[in-house]
């Protein structure tokens, strides 16, 4: 019923395309994070679901019907907005009532499900109270309770924790879960945070200037990213990402250059010699060599020690990498120190920055 | 010694407020004094030129305007067209101004400046060019009334109403013509203070446009509404170009214009019966303003977050 559908979207505003040909398919229950740097376009095609925009190309279907032109009131989509948007005249009960009212459902009904639903957010005490006498966390409670009252099929999360503090984010981000789990409604959920996205998602659609960079589960785009643009995007902290010159092609292996230094990477259908590649690998795939046998030599730049592990920022052929280590390791700024790459981890891109597949 | 210092400071402080406080206050009552004066003069049996404690305490002057003069007519006009100008002022200075608010039209900007002009030109260089439109329009509605109406009597009493000229309907729109520029300014900035989220949010809760204005929108707008109609009021209800202009008929004279006759009568002035009057036209200006008081300070926050 509720497995929404973007079909070719596009969305400009006057000249400005912000939208640029989207595909993207939730499934009904599904709990999908868009996620993406500031101004990709989130909140707009978050607002072309809910209707508060209109699509100029495409089309978007909500369990299968065509929805283009139905209006805003009639979509059954509860969206909780990046402002939270509380009606500042009316009480938090009133607030979170005032979708049900609108319905002429009797008064005493509109309590009792009011009440429900104070009740699931733990804010029982809060119903009194106008808006401006909460705090956010409290604002950003009645905001979704304001949403889920009217049991949608769809609900839509615009950056909701934007303006929370760390320990309240992770609270609401497991009360958002719990609900999610209780309630079955499809989610989408838009966030400029990739930790939020790895954490909450069961779909993750990268957005990169308007268009997708890519869709999956959070594990896929994790171990297989398939652009430069989701490599360095998911995880944290980000994927290093190496500049380097297929030296010779050919065989089981080639051997890549990296400014001055060569290094033997797995042959791939893609590479040919002199070819310009980068070669991605995560923090935690790189080891410090122990013996002497490296894949590249590297100077230490700075070191960050927070106990249960350490980076190391070094800089090889003026490019830096970041090394995650478990534990503590005795180094110091400008040592010399030898680094491994783990093969299995390893991620080349090609010049336009497309995964090249073994 | 430093404790000696600050005592004296104190002292001479306190002298320094002194003198402020007796220069401000022999201001007020120079500005009061005329008021004091209508006031006081009102109640007087035998009011003069000073103000003075009355003799004789009466209501004459008041039961003088009320029964032997059209007082309670005045009030009435006054009341019924001014109160009608605001309201038709209220309806198109809200919905204009929301419509100018939340536009991106090209000539927003155009239109906003065009609309000020009306009230940049002052009143009397318009008198000619509008009593110009006024009349054409009256002929047509004075036609019309006498071919659809029979009765000549029925006749007259529509004309009354519906004249532009000479009419409560040409003076009421005249009136809130001249306020409505001011007014629909007011909103418009009032608007552009609302974030539209609240509205996207009514439409997601599935709230249709009337819904929208109804619950959201009207209640929100409630303090600009406040002070834009108490502007239009006060400045409609001291209008007295407009009244002078556009009546002639003793039915329709409005208070201003009465009491400006009642000063221009030759034979006597009775300040007893002028004050009165005064006291009676200030009257509704001060109760739309307490009125309109309670509202103005009320602005709503909180809403929308950073
Ligand atoms: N009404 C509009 N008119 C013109 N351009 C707009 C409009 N709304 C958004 N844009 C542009 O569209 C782009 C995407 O905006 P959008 O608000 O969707 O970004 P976002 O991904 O939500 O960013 P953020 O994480 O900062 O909220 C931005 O470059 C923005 O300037
Ligand atoms: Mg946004």
């Amino acid at each position: 019923m509720s497995r929404i559908e973007l079909e070719g979207v596009w969305k400009s505003f006057g000249d400005v395309e912000v939208i640029k040909g989207v595909d993207i398919v939730v499934e009904q229950g599904e709990f999908a994070v868009f996620v993406g740097p500031s101004g990709c376009g989130k909140s707009t095609l978050l607002r072309l679901v809910a209707g508060l925009e209109s699509i100029s190309k495409g089309e978007f279907r909500l369990g299968g019907k065509r929805m283009n032109e139905v209006s805003p009131d009639r979509r059954g989509i509860a969206m909780v907005f990046q402002s939270y948007a509380l009606y500042p005249h009316m009480t938090v009960a009133d607030n979170i009532g005032f979708a049900l009212s609108l319905k002429k459902i009797p008064k005493p009904e509109i309590r009792k499900r009011v009440e429900e639903v104070a009740a699931i957010l733990r804010m029982e005490d809060l119903l009194a109270r106008k808006p401006v006498e909460l705090s956010g966390g409290q604002r950003q409670r009645v905001a979704i309770g304001r949403a889920i009252v009217k049991r949608p099929q769809v609900i839509l999360f615009d950056e909701p924790l934007s303006n929370l503090d760390a320990m309240l984010r992770v609270q609401m981000r497991a009360e958002i879960q719990r609900l999610h789990q209780e309630f079955g409604s499809t989610i989408i959920y838009v966030t400029h945070d990739q930790v939020e996205a790895l954490t909450m998602a069961q779909k993750i659609v990268v957005l990169q200037g308007g268009a997708v960079a890519q869709i999956g589960a959070p594990m896929a785009l994790y171990k297989k990213p398939e652009n430069a643009f989701v490599a360095q995007f998911i995880g944290s902290p980000k994927m290093n990402l190496l500049p380097a010159q297929i030296e010779r092609a050919g065989g089981d292996s080639c051997v890549a250059r990296i400014g001055m230094q060569a290094i033997s990477i797995p042959a791939r259908a893609g590479f040919a010699s002199g070819d310009e590649i980068r070669i991605g690998i995560r923090p935690e795939h790189i080891r410090v060599s122990k013996n002497g046998q490296s894949d590249l030599k590297s100077s230490v730049a700075l070191i960050e020690r927070l106990g249960s592990e350490t980076y190391l920022h070094l800089e090889a052929e003026h490019e830096p990498v970041v090394v995650r280590i478990e534990g503590d390791m005795q180094a110091d700024v400008g040592d010399e120190i030898g680094i491994v790459f783990d093969r299995v981890h390893c991620h080349y891109f090609n010049r336009s920055g497309s995964s090249v597949a073994a | 010694m430093a404790g000696g210092a600050t005592v004296e400071s104190a002292a001479s402080q306190r002298r320094g407020n002194l003198r402020a406080y007796g220069i401000l206050l022999f201001i007020s009552f120079y500005c009061a004094v005329p008021f004091l004066w209508v006031l006081v003069a009102s109640f007087d049996a035998k009011p003069s030129q000073f103000l003075r404690w009355p003799e004789d305490v009466t209501f004459s002057n008041y039961s003088n305007l009320f029964v032997n003069e059209s007082g309670m007519l005045w009030l009435l006009n006054s009341v019924v067209v001014i109160g009608i100008a605001t309201i038709i002022v209220l309806v198109f200075a809200g919905l204009g101004g929301y419509a100018l608010s939340r536009t991106r039209a090209w000539w927003k900007a155009p239109l906003l400046y065009a609309i000020i002009l009306v009230r940049i030109v002052p009143p009397p260089a318009l008198i000619v060019p509008v009593y110009k439109v006024m009349l054409t329009l009256n002929d047509g509605v004075n036609a019309t009334i006498n071919a659809v109406v029979s009765d000549p009597s029925q006749a007259l009493f529509l004309s009354r109403i519906f004249s532009f000229v000479d009419g409560y309907l040409g003076l009421i729109l005249v009136l809130a013509a001249m306020q409505l520029p001011l007014a629909i300014w007011i909103m418009k900035t009032f608007f552009d203070a609302i974030p539209v989220d609240y509205e996207e949010a009514a439409a997601l809760d599935g709230a249709s446009t009337l819904q929208t204005l109804r619950r959201i929108l009207l209640p929100l707008a409630l303090p600009g509404l406040a002070a834009a109609g108490l502007f239009a009021f006060i400045s409609a209800w001291g209008d007295f170009l407009m009244p002078l202009m556009f009546t002639s008929s003793p039915e329709l004279q409005t208070l201003p214009l009465g009491l400006f006759r009642a000063f221009l009568r030759i034979d006597r002035i009775d300040y007893g019966f002028l004050t009165a009057l005064a006291v009676i036209y200030t009257l509704p200006a001060v109760i739309a303003f307490s009125f309109a008081r309670k509202f103005l300070t009320r602005t709503f926050s909180g809403g929308v977050k950073g």
